[in-house]
C-alpha cells in the first residue's frame, strides 16, 4: 500500500508532466473508441442493408449459383419446403424469406432500360427487408402485376404512378414477359443503385416463371451475432441436397472484404496512434527516473532491492495506465453517445447516400457502442502504457547505490 | 563484540586512463555500542572507507566483515536484506523521499523489512517521538526546517533497529545550534538505545562528542584513539 502511494505521488510531483501525458493518453483513447465505433455502426448498417435487400444471415440458394456469378437459372427447387426445413433447422429467432432475382429489360411506352429485378414476399420483406425504406412515392408491393422502379430509373423510363411497364427476361433459350404497373418510386440516394433497383412481387416472378421456384430463400435472424451456429445448423440439415448453404460473409464476399479492408486499415491507423502515445509515455517515465537517480540511490541504500525500484516504475505506470485509459474510455464513449444517438452527416462529402461494397450506404452515418473491442484496446492500451515504462524501470534496476546517489 | 572488521582494503577508481587510490590498505575494527568519527581532509578517503562498510561499493582488495559476515561473499540481494536489517545510513542532504511525510519516510525501512501496517507505523511514530518530532509526523521534507529534515532522517536510519549507523557528514547542511541538537541526539541514542555510530564528519563538534576519533589522510589511517 505504501509503495502504490509512494508510486501516486510521484505522479503528481511534476503534475504539468503527468497531465500532459495522462491527456495525451486520453485523447487517444477517446478517439480510438469514436473510431472503433464509428466503424462498427458504419460495418452494421452495412451488414443490415446488405442482408436486408441482397441475402440473408443464411442463405439458401441453388447448388452453383453463387459460382456462376448469380445465374437467375439456378433455383432452388421445391422454395417453400426449403424455406419450411430452413426455419425449422435453426433454433436462433429469425424470419425467412423467399427472393427472387432476375435481370431483364423493362420498357415503357418511351424507353427502356436494363434491371435488375428482386421479387420479394411483400409482407415479410416489409418486416425485415430494406426495400420498403426506399419507397419514396406511391405504395408499397401487394398484387402479381405491381412493380416498384429506382427514382433514377422512373426518370429514364419518363413514368408515372400507374403507367404500364413491361419486363422481359429470357428464361432458358426463350424470352418470357410480363405486364406490370407502376405501383410506387424507390429512392436510396444512390444513383447507381436507383437507376437499376426495381421490386415485383414473388406472384408477379411466378407468373413470369412459370413456376414458385426463386432464386434464394434467407434467414434474417433477430440476434445477428448468432449467424455463425445458424450457418451451421442449416449445413448439418441441407446436408446431401442440392442446394448450397452460405452465410452472410459468403453470400455478400464484397462487404466482407471492404469490412476487413477498412477494419484493417483503421486498425493500422490506431496502432500508429498508440505508439505515438506509447513514445510520450515512455518519454515521461525516463525523464522521471533520470529526475530521481539520486533518490534511487538512497533507497537502495536504505535496503530498497533493485527488483522493489522496478515494481515502484511500473506501479506508476499503472497507475497513470488504469486512470488515463478509464477516463480515455468515458470520454470516448461520452463524445460517441451524439454520433450513436443522431449520427453523424457525411452528405457533403458522399452525397445523399453512396454504394459501399455493393449496398446502399446512407449518408448520415450512425455510430454503435462495440464495449467488447473497446475493452481489447483499453488492455492493450494499458499493456502497451506497462512496456513503455519497461526499459526505465530496467535502468532503475541495474544503478549503483553510490554512483546513483552522486547523480545531480 | 565486533561490529565492524576492516582488514587490509584498498580501492581504485579508474576515471579514463588514470587510476586513482582512494584507500590504501585500511584496517579497522569497530566494537557494538561506539559512537566514532572518522575525520580527515576531502579526498582523504572517509566517505569511501564508509560505503564499503555499508555494503554500498566494492573493494579493490581486501575484506569487510559486518557483524561476522564478509560482505564480498554477498550476492546483491543479500546486500540489500543486510542493509534494510542491519544498518542504517544518514546522509550530508537529508536524502528523504519528497514525496512521503516524515513519518512514511521512517515507516521506509519497515515496509522493506515486512512490518505490518500497524506495526510499522507505530514504530514509526515511536521512533519520531524518540529523535523530538512528535507533532510534525505528517509533515512532508519540504514543511521541515534542515535540522528537521535530518532528524527524520536519523529517525529512518534506527526504525529498522539496526546494529550499526553509518552517518556520512550529518551536521554538514546545519547551523551551529541545529548541528549540536544533532549531535546530542545520536549521543543520546547511543548512550540510552545502544546504537553504534561511525560518522564521517569535518566537524569538530562531532569529534568532541565522539568517543573514538579515528583520523585519515591518503586512504590510510594515521592515527586511531579512543577516549
Amino acid at each position: 500500500m505504501l509503495l502504490l502511494k509512494l508510486a501516486s505521488r510521484n505522479l503528481l510531483r511534476n503534475r504539468r508532466r503527468s497531465l500532459i501525458t495522462m491527456a495525451a493518453i486520453v485523447f487517444g483513447m477517446a478517439l480510438m473508441d469514436f473510431t472503433i465505433c464509428l466503424q462498427h455502426g458504419s460495418y452494421q448498417e452495412m451488414i443490415r442493408t446488405g442482408v436486408g435487400s441482397l441475402a440473408g444471415h443464411v442463405v439458401v440458394q441453388g447448388e452453383g449459383y453463387e459460382a456462376s456469378g448469380g445465374n437467375s437459372d439456378i433455383l432452388v427447387t421445391s422454395s417453400i419446403d426449403v424455406a419450411d426445413q430452413l426455419s425449422e433447422s435453426v433454433s436462433s429467432s429469425g424470419v425467412v424469406i423467399r427472393r427472387d432475382f432476375v435481370s431483364g429489360l423493362l420498357s415503357s411506352a418511351d424507353s427502356s432500360a436494363a434491371v435488375v429485378v428482386t421479387a420479394v414476399d411483400p409482407a415479410r420483406d416489409k418486416e425485415v427487408g430494406k426495400l420498403h425504406d426506399y419507397l419514396r412515392d406511391g405504395e408499397w408491393l401487394e398484387s402479381e402485376g405491381d412493380v416498384l422502379i429506382g427514382s433514377v430509373l422512373a426518370e429514364r423510363l419518363d413514368v408515372d404512378l400507374g403507367d404500364k411497364l413491361v419486363f422481359m427476361m429470357q428464361l432458358g433459350d426463350e424470352m418470357t414477359s410480363k405486364l406490370f404497373r407502376l405501383k410506387g418510386v424507390l429512392h436510396s440516394g444512390a444513383a447507381d443503385q436507383d437507376g437499376l433497383m426495381a421490386a415485383i412481387t414473388l406472384e408477379g416472378a411466378k407468373a413470369l416463371r412459370g413456376t414458385d421456384e426463386v432464386t434464394q430463400v434467407a434467414m434474417i435472424l433477430d440476434d445477428a451475432s448468432n449467424w455463425p451456429d445458424a450457418v451451421e445448423e442449416a449445413k448439418v440439415a441441407f446436408a446431401g441436397q442440392s442446394v448450397e448453404v452460405l452465410s452472410w460473409k459468403e453470400a455478400l464476399p464484397d462487404i466482407d472484404a471492404f469490412i476487413k479492408v477498412d477494419r484493417g486499415m483503421g486498425q493500422g491507423m490506431i496502432s500508429i496512434l498508440g505508439v505515438i502515445v506509447a513514445l510520450g509515455v515512455f518519454n515521461t517515465f525516463l525523464m522521471s527516473v533520470l529526475e530521481r537517480t539520486r533518490e534511487f540511490g538512497v533507497l537502495l541504500a536504505i535496503g530498497t532491492k533493485p527488483k522493489q525500484l522496478t515494481q515502484i516504475i511500473l506501479l506508476e505506470a499503472l497507475v497513470l495506465g488504469v486512470l488515463s485509459i478509464g477516463l480515455g474510455t468515458l470520454v470516448g464513449a461520452a463524445l460517441t453517445w451524439p454520433a450513436v444517438e443522431y449520427g453523424i452527416d457525411f452528405s457533403s462529402q458522399m452525397g445523399e447516400a453512396m454504394t459501399s461494397g455493393g449496398v446502399v450506404m446512407s449518408a448520415q452515418i450512425f455510430a454503435a457502442y462495440n464495449w467488447p473491442r473497446m475493452l481489447l484496446f483499453a488492455a492493450g492500451g494499458l499493456v502497451l502504457t506497462l512496456l513503455a515504462a519497461v526499459w526505465p524501470a530496467w535502468k532503475v534496476s541495474k544503478l549503483s547505490p553510490v554512483e546513483a546517489m552522486r547523480h545531480h | 563484540m565486533t561490529i565492524v572488521s576492516v582488514q587490509g582494503v584498498m580501492r581504485d577508481y579508474t576515471q579514463g586512463e588514470h587510476t586513482v587510490r582512494a584507500l590504501r590498505g585500511v584496517d579497522l575494527t569497530v566494537e557494538s555500542g561506539e559512537f566514532m568519527a572518522l575525520m580527515g581532509p576531502s579526498g582523504s578517503g572517509k566517505t569511501t572507507l564508509l560505503n564499503l562498510i555499508g555494503g554500498l561499493d566494492v573493494p579493490t582488495s581486501g575484506t569487510i566483515s559486518v557483524e561476522d559476515t564478509e560482505l564480498s561473499a554477498l550476492s546483491p540481494g543479500v546486500l540489500s536484506d543486510l542493509r534494510r536489517d542491519r544498518i542504517g545510513f544518514v546522509f550530508q542532504a537529508y536524502n528523504l523521499v519528497p514525496v512521503l511525510t516524515a513519518v512514511e519516510n521512517t515507516e521506509m525501512v519497515l515496509l522493506l523489512q515486512g512490518a505490518d501496517p500497524d506495526e510499522r507505523r507505530a514504530r514509526a511514530l515511536e521512533t519520531l517521538a524518540s529523535v523530538g518530532l512528535e507533532g510534525l509526523e505528517n509533515r512532508r521534507p519540504n514543511e521541515l526546517s534542515g535540522g528537521q529534515q535530518q532528524r527524520v532522517a536519523v529517525a529512518r536510519a534506527i526504525a529498522g533497529r539496526p546494529a550499526l549507523v553509518l552517518a556520512d557528514e550529518p551536521t554538514a547542511n546545519l547551523d551551529s545550534q541545529t548541528s549540536a541538537e544533532l549531535i546530542e541526539l545520536m549521543s543520546r541514542l547511543n548512550a540510552e538505545q545502544g546504537v553504534t555510530f561511525v560518522f564521517a564528519t569535518h566537524d569538530p563538534r562531532v569529534m568532541e562528542a565522539a568517543k573514538r576519533v579515528v583520523w585519515m589522510e591518503d586512504g590510510q589511517i594515521k592515527e586511531d584513539k579512543t577516549k
